[in-house]
């Protein structure tokens, strides 16, 4: 390729960033990925209610992030768990709002996470070859729950206290394994510090470690096969009618060859 | 769906595709501004609402009413259509068929039809779900007072200083208040219900007098009668 020349007789080299992106792009194809993500096509009737799912996975960036930052601070201990929360409340440069962040945004990821699911519901978005996307999906709704639970005793109030000990109540009932599940979720017999330990493990380590590379595959799948579009009324009868035209209609000769689009 | 279903699908799909646009940046725009959205309406329930911390866990103060996360309350009040034995019944059985239709929705329905007016079951069951977990919700709100950040109601004095007293005598080593606690002797909660002050504050005293095989202590030397009185006052508040 010829050289652009500048006004003044002076080469043009490529800029900075773009060098970067050459020399990413020769090494890792860069560009083929971008390709792959940004400019792949959308269906035109794709519309606003696609939006819960990445809405979705904002909250859920967000949960991250604050978790982090509270993480910082908390002391995972009955002694201290209820202090150091007070602590992030009352001393902590911004710790109100990030513990409310965190706090309201649990609340949100359950509200967005259930609208999403009843968008595909409604849309018939889980049928093929979405299904496996379903599947992930509906792993997902479980452990968005279960972060629910297990954080919610991390205050170590009141209400944390007796809503879990009435939780973990509730899976002591199970006929044969109750007993079990009752004491790996509490660590004993008693709501204590294992359990608080243990709630937090969940919270902080396990669950993540699940949920992580489980909205990878959720997104993978979603990029890789498409998002679906929304489905078309007119088009779907007039599927229906040439089935009926093929399979026979009780009483007439089945047809057959090719039908009428 | 069957091969034919599925070549079919593919083809429309892809037709579709042809004619959309990219994702970038005509969805990114749609999801960035939902995104700005949510984030405002969080950072506005920040503000107006805050965030509650309650007093700490005390695990004696049995008059706490629990109330679980909203989003738990209709599993909770699903348990009180299933007492007892039947418990699990609403505890696991319920659930795990929730959970399994939804695992198992694309093989339930499998029609090539994916418009809601053409799948009218898969909507009527969503929407009677829906409707039950509202429902469900909406009476557990209605029968459990919202969490006040305390007991149900502020302890009197006297009630008070039989909590300190019940917590410093380490009642709790042996007896539970609503499964909490030790389990050597009965749990305690409610147990104001079956005999009267008069009986509790005699039974403290001298637990022999009316139990001959009771191994629990004597109290009557330890405590002052009114101290007695005043533990019988708090196990008054608990099990309610
Ligand atoms: C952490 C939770 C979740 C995240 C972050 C997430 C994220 C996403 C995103 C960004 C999309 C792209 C299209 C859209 O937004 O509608 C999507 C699609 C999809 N999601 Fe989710 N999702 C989550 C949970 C779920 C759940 C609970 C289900 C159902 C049980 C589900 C089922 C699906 C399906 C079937 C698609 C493909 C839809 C289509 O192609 O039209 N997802 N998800």
């Amino acid at each position: 390729m010829q050289p652009m020349r500048e006004p003044f007789g002076q080469q043009t080299r490529p800029s900075i960033s773009e060098r970067v992106i050459d020399s990413l792009d020769e090494r890792l194809g860069v560009r083929s990925i971008w390709a792959a993500l940004m400019d792949r096509h959308i269906p035109r009737s794709v519309n606003w209610w696609y939006t819960l799912g990445s809405a979705t996975l904002f909250v859920f960036t967000l949960q991250v992030v604050t978790g982090i930052f509270l993480a910082a601070y908390y002391v995972p201990s009955p002694d201290h768990a209820y202090d150091s929360v007070q602590y992030i409340m009352n001393e902590v440069i911004f710790g109100q709002v990030v513990r409310g962040l965190h706090h309201w945004g649990a609340s949100a990821m359950v509200v967005l996470v259930v609208a999403h699911m009843l968008r595909v519901i409604v849309m018939g978005a889980y049928k093929y070859p979405r299904e496996f996307t379903w599947t992930a999906g509906v792993f997902l709704l479980l452990l968005t729950f279960g972060f629910g639970f297990t954080g919610y005793l991390l205050p170590w109030d009141e209400k944390a206290y007796w809503a879990t000990t009435v939780g973990t109540n509730m899976a002591g009932t199970v006929p044969v394994v109750g007993g079990f599940i009752l004491r790996v979720l509490r660590g004993g017999a008693d709501l204590g510090a294992v359990t608080l330990a243990r709630f937090f493990a969940f919270h902080v380590l396990l669950l993540p470690a699940l949920i992580v590379p489980l909205v990878g595959l959720h997104l993978f799948m979603v990029v890789r096969i498409g998002i679906s579009g929304a489905p078309d009324r007119a088009y779907e009868r007039e599927q229906q009618a040439r089935q009926r035209g093929y399979s026979g209609i009780s009483g007439l000769p089945k047809r057959s060859g090719i039908p009428k689009r | 769906m069957n091969a034919e279903d599925k070549e079919e699908y593919r083809r429309h799909y892809q037709a579709e595709k042809a004619e959309g646009e990219p994702f970038f940046p005509y969805s990114v725009v749609k999801d960035t501004l939902v995104a700005m959205l949510v984030f405002l309406v969080l950072i506005g329930l920040v503000v107006a609402f805050g965030v509650p911390l309650e007093s700490q866990a005390d695990p004696t103060n049995t008059a706490y009413v629990p109330r679980p996360e909203w989003y738990f309350l209709f599993l909770f009040e699903l348990l009180k259509y299933f007492p007892g034995e039947l418990e699990f019944v609403g505890v696991i059985g319920i659930p795990t068929i929730g959970v399994l239709a939804l695992l198992f929705l694309p093989l339930l329905d499998r029609s090539p039809l994916r418009h809601p007016v053409h799948r009218p079951r898969t909507i009527i069951v969503t929407a009677l779900a829906l409707v039950a977990v509202a429902v469900l919700t909406a009476r557990a709100i209605q029968s459990t007072p919202a969490a006040t950040g305390g007991p149900s109601r502020t302890l009197t004095a006297a009630e008070q200083a039989g909590k300190r007293l019940y917590q410093a005598q380490n009642c709790a080593a042996c007896h539970s208040l609503s499964g909490v606690g030790g389990t050597t002797g009965p749990d305690l909660a409610g147990i104001t219900k079956g005999h009267t002050l008069d009986e509790i504050s005699a039974y403290i005293v001298n637990p022999k007098a009316a139990n001959p095989a009771s191994i629990m202590p004597a109290y009557g030397e330890k405590l002052s009668a009114d101290e007695i009185r005043q533990i019988a006052q708090f196990l008054a508040t608990t099990g309610q």
